[in-house]
């Protein structure tokens, strides 16, 4: 009996090439799109997962609070890990990953600026998993003056010699000795040592922070089996209020290492970004996947007919209802199995293109792990039950005397396949719509006016060493014709990261706890910068008391510190701020100097040279290259040792939202792929219509009608469901849309022109698809048409 | 074998009601050969589809081989079906997809019997209807009368206790048609039961006796070319 369904699947198959193809095509696609999306979401879930102990592993974060809203952190001060590790049991072991890098690293006249530099404690590598390719380690930061590189900075200073042994100076003045180099580290880590040192190193460096006020750095704790987590938090903030001397509101927890990647959360927002897209891609995989198995349902309906003799035989020589049920959900079985082949060389192919768009790593031999064959099979077998159900329970209810006289009636599926076709050309439509906001949206965030002019300004590191001669630079640079000016600053104004509580003035609510972003700047920052004023000035040299000093600090804050303040006018109010404490002489209007999609908080900005991080040049327009030349011959006037290691400030923009790029790129592909499948099905069905109307068309034809008449005649009633399916999109994407956009603290307003756009596009696409049927049904010759009669 | 005692058909729609079989008392004994006539829409096929235990009648009592089955479900009726009735159609209803061995080769795998006795089955009836040289073909590579003898032989291959045909000969040219009631004979001859419905006058002088339906009822028998009102 099996072989005898084979042959019947099989040679069905091949009769009807036209459909088949549809069929298996449309699948394949499908699942092609469902099989890269599982590659996806399976690397996504694996992050951080390759550890021998990841069950164990904990990032302490902590709950800062301001007007008794919690400000979450993910980072801690530099002294907690030590009096943690010894004042809570469940601790087995602890490190820190504490940045301290942008120091020239100079070996054998080579000389690069290093900021990937990480300091940590000695448990680091028996913590994690981070394997040694040389060294030992167990000794490997037994010296405070050792380093531990990975491969490709190994080969960068060294090329084919052995590293182990060889000594790097930092900063013109320290000689580090390399006792260890990493292997390659898995893509799927958050963390991605590429120089590593130890903590005393970070101390000499002056990276390293005795105070508990500055949250800088990186915790990690490995707990034991039997820890309890509640305890454990509970213990981490108490023993952080028993080691400093004033009790603060702040709350230490545990998170799991292998949730941080997906539910990590930042400031005031309480859910991570990471799981929403393993949300929304999964769900367009089940959507692509879904609209592909519309399409088998349709057309094996819509083929019934030519079925229907086959049943009828089947049953009337003893075949149960039952047995025929298993035969056509064996039959689509054996199709979506045909499609998974096909899909798979598809992913095979298509996984380079999709790792770029990605950003992923994904390697072919995923293709043959566990999971992933186990989530193929799935897949393949849950496609071909949901395509293979309806089908296979609409037909096998044929009545043997109907079909073998060849009255058959398909009213209700013609309905179900209606309401089927505008079901798929509805979540085609969402897709369509949302790519599109999805991509309004970035580029609003892209070019919009951020407050300042981000264009044509290099930054390059200032720190260590080179730090000395800023001060030559600058006189060298602004003598520069191409250079319209210079300026320093602790942060690239796209992005400041750092920023501190404690901001006090006179009349201030006791109850308001105020986190405020702070940067140092150099005079000329506001002028270079191209930040506009508000009210008061910009710093200036002709008021020796706007640089800083131990307690004297001149202010320059943003607008909405200005409202917060709440003082008319601010200028002139006295602020106490980052340990010390002087007037605001300005109020800048507000600019964008973290992702657009946040909210712009409250800025004070003042002059600290010892804090200053990177030189910002801005480059006159006109011929960058040779403007680039001249910058780079200036600074090895000044630095004839150290390379000039600058990037634009526009690549910030780039990489701030690199992710939304990357998701909106796939989430376009996805669109397209989905309605190439909806336009298929439409393809199959709306040949299946002509021909079931061949007569109809003839008699038409011989009545007088022309041929445009009959392409609108055929393509009318698509015309009306795909109508229907916009009707369906539009409110449904409106209130998706509408959610998405509430992450962006600024965003595009919801406009029409969008969903007009994919309704038109949707209905264009359709119609051009059902009249190349039209017009071939039409064109035929009528009396070939009526003489079946 | 076959009885049935005031057998009512009605077919229900929105609008219409009609009736196709109204209160038919029939009786068909073991080893004969049946025709059944009448003219276009007089029940003569709803009839033979209740026969067949294709479809349940509205009214009246059906008895075959002694069973009471008029109120028989689906799954018993086609248990009963596939073990004791062979059907030949008008339109041959060939499965395009399968083989002629395949196509006679079907009601076989239905009742499960094992693929070497298929095998002599199948090939012993086609031999017997002349196309087992035909056996690898598929239907649309055969005449009408070499595709009817496919049908005949599907009908006959599980040895059934009766065969129902319903216008054997109707798709058929006069010679092919000849043929295919010629085979009828001689299967009656050697014992089989034949339930046959025709148009043809010619044709159901083959029978041993003819029924003749009018409105869905049974207005004459005619036995031996005698009339019995």
């Amino acid at each position: 009996m099996l072989t005898n369904y084979l042959k019947i699947t099989f040679r069905n198959i091949w009769r009807q090439k036209g459909y088949s193809f549809i069929n298996i095509f449309g699948l394949a696609i499908g699942l092609a799109c469902c099989l890269l999306i599982l590659l996806w979401v399976q690397d996504e879930l694996s992050i951080d997962r390759f550890h021998t102990n990841a069950d164990h592993l904990y990032r302490v974060e902590q709950d800062q609070s301001y007007g008794g809203q919690p400000y979450h952190v993910n980072v801690t001060p530099w002294p907690c890990i030590p009096v943690w590790n010894e004042g809570i049991p469940e601790i087995i072991e602890a490190t820190r990953y504490g940045w301290c890098g942008g120091q020239p690293y100079s070996y054998d006249g080579k000389t690069f600026i290093e900021d990937d530099v990480q300091a940590i404690d000695p448990a680091f590598f028996t913590m994690f998993d981070f394997p040694l390719q040389s060294g030992d380690p167990a000794t490997v930061l037994s010296d405070p003056y050792s380093v531990i590189l990975n491969t490709d900075t190994a080969e960068k200073y060294f090329g084919d010699e052995d590293p182990i042994g060889k000594v790097i100076t930092v900063d013109n003045q320290h000689q580090l000795t390399v006792t260890g180099v990493l292997e390659k580290t898995p893509h799927n880590s958050i963390i991605q040592p590429v120089i590593l040192v130890s903590m005393e190193f970070a101390r000499t460096l002056g990276g390293y922070n005795e105070g508990w006020g500055s949250n800088s750095i990186r915790s990690y704790i490995l707990l034991d089996d039997h820890a309890n987590l509640s305890d454990v938090n509970r213990k981490l903030t108490d023993v952080v209020n028993n080691n400093r001397e004033e009790e603060s509101p702040t709350i230490y927890m545990a998170a799991p290492l292998v949730d941080v990647y997906l539910h990590s959360y930042f400031g005031f927002s309480d859910s991570g970004q990471a799981i929403v897209y393993v949300y929304v891609f999964s769900i367009i995989a089940a959507f692509i996947l879904l609209i592909a198995c519309i399409n088998f349902m349709n057309l094996s309906t819509a083929r019934s007919a030519s079925r229907a003799r086959e049943i009828g035989i089947r049953k009337v020589v003893g075949a149960q209802r039952s047995g025929l049920i298993y035969q056509f959900l064996g039959e689509s079985a054996i199709l979506s199995l045909l499609s998974a082949i096909i899909a798979l060389i598809f992913v095979y192919l298509l996984l380079p293109v999709f790792n770029e768009i990605a950003g992923k790593e994904i390697v072919v031999s995923a293709l043959l792990s566990r999971d992933f064959i186990i989530g193929l099979l799935v897949i393949t077998l849950i496609t071909g039950l949901v395509a293979g159900s309806y089908p296979a329970i609409f037909l096998s209810a044929f009545r043997p005397v109907k079909v073998l006289k060849g009255n058959l009636s398909t009213g209700r599926s013609q309905l179900l396949r209606k309401i089927l076709v505008i079901f798929q050309f509805s979540l085609s439509i969402i897709l369509t719509i949302t790519t599109m906001i999805i991509y309004q949206q970035l580029n609003y965030m892209r070019s919009k006016d951020l407050g300042f002019d981000q264009e044509q300004v290099i930054s390059v590191g200032i720190r260590g060493d080179i730090g000395k001669s800023y001060p030559a630079l600058k006189t060298e640079l602004a003598e520069l014709p191409q250079v319209l000016g210079v300026t320093a600053s602790s942060h690239r104004p796209t992005n400041i990261g750092s920023n501190s509580g404690g901001a006090d003035w006179d009349g201030k609510d006791p109850e308001l706890k105020l986190v405020v972003s702070t940067n140092s700047v150099d005079f000329d920052f506001i002028e270079t910068m191209k930040i506009k004023m508000a009210s008061g000035r910009a710093f200036s040299r002709e008021f020796p008391t706007d640089q800083a000093d131990s307690n004297h600090i001149a202010f320059i804050i943003n607008e909405t510190m200005g409202r917060i303040m709440g003082k008319e006018p601010v200028v002139g109010e006295n602020l106490r701020f980052v340990g010390g404490e002087g007037p605001i002489i300005g109020v800048m209007k507000d600019f964008h100097f973290q992702a657009v999609r946040d909210e712009i908080e409250p800025l004070a900005i003042f002059i600290a040279p010892e804090w200053f991080g990177c030189m910002l040049v801005r480059l006159a327009p006109g011929d960058l290259p040779s403007s680039l030349t001249a910058v780079e011959e200036a600074w090895h006037r000044v630095l004839p040792d150290y390379p000039m290691d600058y990037r634009f400030l526009e690549e910030d923009l780039e990489w701030m939202y690199r992710i939304e790029i990357g998701m909106s790129q796939l989430l376009k592909y996805f669109s397209i792929l989905a309605i190439i499948v909806a336009c298929l099905g439409l393809l199959g069905l709306a040949s299946f219509m002509a021909e079931q109307r061949t007569r109809e068309i003839g008699i038409r034809k011989v009545l007088g009608a022309s041929v445009s008449d009959l392409v609108l005649l055929l393509s009318g009633q698509f015309t009306k469901w795909v109508l229907l399916a916009n009707l369906i999109a539009f409110p449904a994407a409106y209130l998706l849309l509408n959610k998405y956009l509430e992450n962006y603290a600024y965003r595009i307003d919801l406009g029409i022109l969008p969903f007009i756009l994919a309704g038109f596009m949707a209905l264009l696409i359709a119609w051009i698809t059902v009249s190349f049927q039209a017009v071939k049904a039409a064109l035929a010759n009528p009396a070939e048409a009526l003489k079946y009669e | 074998m076959i009885k049935t005692n005031n057998l009512v058909k009605i077919f229900t729609t929105e609008e219409v009601e009609t009736t196709a079989l109204n209160k038919v008392n029939l009786e068909i004994n073991k080893g004969e050969f049946v025709s059944i006539m009448g003219p276009s829409g007089c029940g003569k096929s709803t009839m033979l589809n209740i026969l067949g235990l294709l479809d349940n009648p509205t009214g009246g009592e059906y008895f075959f081989m002694d069973h009471e089955v008029s109120k028989y479900s689906e799954r018993q009726r086609a248990n009963l079906r596939k073990e004791n009735i062979g059907f030949v159609f008008q339109s041959f209803n060939l499965i395009d997809e399968l083989t002629v061995f395949e196509n006679v080769e079907l009601p076989l795998l239905y009742l499960g019997i094992n693929a070497a006795d298929r095998k002599k089955k199948v090939n012993t009836v086609i031999e017997k209807m002349g196309i087992a040289h035909r056996g690898r073909h598929f239907p649309q590579q055969l005449s009408g009368g070499q595709q009817q003898r496919v049908a005949v032989s599907r009908a006959l291959v599980s040895d059934p206790k009766i065969i129902l045909a319903d216008e054997p000969t109707g798709n058929l040219d006069s010679s092919h048609g000849d043929e295919v009631m010629k085979l009828m004979t001689e299967l009656n001859a050697e014992g089989a039961t034949i339930v046959m419905v025709t148009h043809s006058p010619a044709y159901a002088d083959f029978a041993h006796r003819s029924i003749h339906l009018f409105d869905g009822q049974v207005v004459t028998e005619n036995v031996n070319g005698k009339f019995h009102v």
